[in-house]
């Protein structure tokens, strides 16, 4: 084999290539395959573009790649993806991304489903993190101390915090029936 | 309206799909519980609607940015002490023309010959072969990096 001269020079990339080549992309792809559709619906549903779902969910799988965490269990992973999702969802927010939602034509939705449609009013309505409160509880089915890993808040504010959107979105969701 | 420690029960029954008459019947009782199982039994038909309609991108496609970003994210790590040297470099130019032109100013642009006492024909055309000499190592050599890079495949070709 011809040994290049300048291998000095290139070698840190050689090692990243090592590296790369230690983890199993058979793992990786058991992995993706188990958590990937949750992770995108939540992304989807935070955010209310498959664009920025897309894009997201890839990234979500790179950083989690490229810090070398894996392998590990698949309950931890997940725990892992949803924090590395929610801190991506919260960049976007933080550099103003967050004004417009796609509409439902534009998704694919169909347009006969008026609950999907409400769900999508309502969440849009709410704030980013009200969103993904909602999501980690009630679709994840997250308890108030993975809720916490998950999105970096304390696990004594999760309740209260919860109880309020999920008001706010019962409110959203069929408003004459909650004034009472 | 006061929260009702048996919401987590009402999320478990609804996701799982697992309901007793015994839940039910508090469903009934509790307006807390009943608001839980509106919004939650929502947000899972969305979420179930969204899994339908929707293709993800592939783990391969996946799989092989991860490379590309890490590959990327490797060469700006080996480039970082040459950007490092060039930057170096520039500053002592700099700081040299600095030096330079202070010391013409100070002298009142006249007795430049005195403050660079080689400005003869000699001195001057060796400092000039000198400058060249380098010049034409740095180009042999810039050129032998890149064409090194390119066909290792680190670089890609112009």
């Amino acid at each position: 084999m011809r040994v290049h001269k300048t291998e000095a020079l290139t070698a840190p990339i050689a090692w990243a290539d090592e590296e790369a080549d230690a983890m199993d992309e058979q793992e990786f792809r058991r992995l993706y395959d188990a958590t990937a559709r949750p992770i995108f619906a939540y992304l989807m549903g935070v955010s209310g573009r498959r664009d920025v779902a897309d894009d997201l969910l890839q990234e979500t799988y790179c950083r989690i790649l490229a810090r070398r965490v894996l392998p590990m269990e698949e309950s931890e992973a997940r725990r892992y993806l949803f924090r590395v999702a929610t801190n991506l969802l919260r960049d976007r927010w933080r550099r103003g991304e967050d004004a417009r939602w796609a509409e439902p034509a534009e998704e694919g939705f169909l347009p006969d489903a008026n609950m999907q449609l409400d769900v999508r009013v309502a969440m849009r309505a709410l704030k980013p993190r009200e969103r993904e409160l909602l999501w980690l509880a009630y679709v994840e089915g997250m308890n108030h101390a993975e809720i916490a890993a998950a999105t970096g808040l304390s696990a004594m504010s999760i309740r209260l915090l919860l109880f309020r959107a999920r008001r706010k979105a019962a409110a959203l969701l069929r408003p004459d029936e909650v004034k009472r | 309206m006061k929260r009702c420690e048996r919401e987590s029960e009402v999320t478990a029954a609804l996701r799982a799909g697992l309901w007793t008459e015994e839940l039910r019947g508090h469903l009934r009782s509790c307006a807390s519980c009943a608001e839980t199982e509106r919004v939650a039994s929502a947000l899972l038909l969305s979420a179930a609607a969204m899994g339908e309609l929707h293709e993800l991108p592939a783990a391969d496609l996946v799989w092989r940015r991860a490379r590309v970003g890490m590959q990327e994210e490797a060469l700006k790590r080996a480039m970082r002490p040459l950007i490092f040297m060039r930057r170096v470099s520039f500053g002592c130019v700099a700081g040299f023309a600095v030096w330079v032109a202070w010391e013409l100013w100070r002298s009142g642009f006249s007795g430049y010959r005195q403050f660079l006492p080689g400005m003869n024909f000699v001195a001057t055309g060796a400092a000039g072969v000198g400058v060249a000499i380098a010049l034409l190592l740095m180009g042999v050599g810039s050129w032998y990096l890149l064409h090194a890079s390119r066909q290792s495949g680190i670089m890609p070709s112009a």
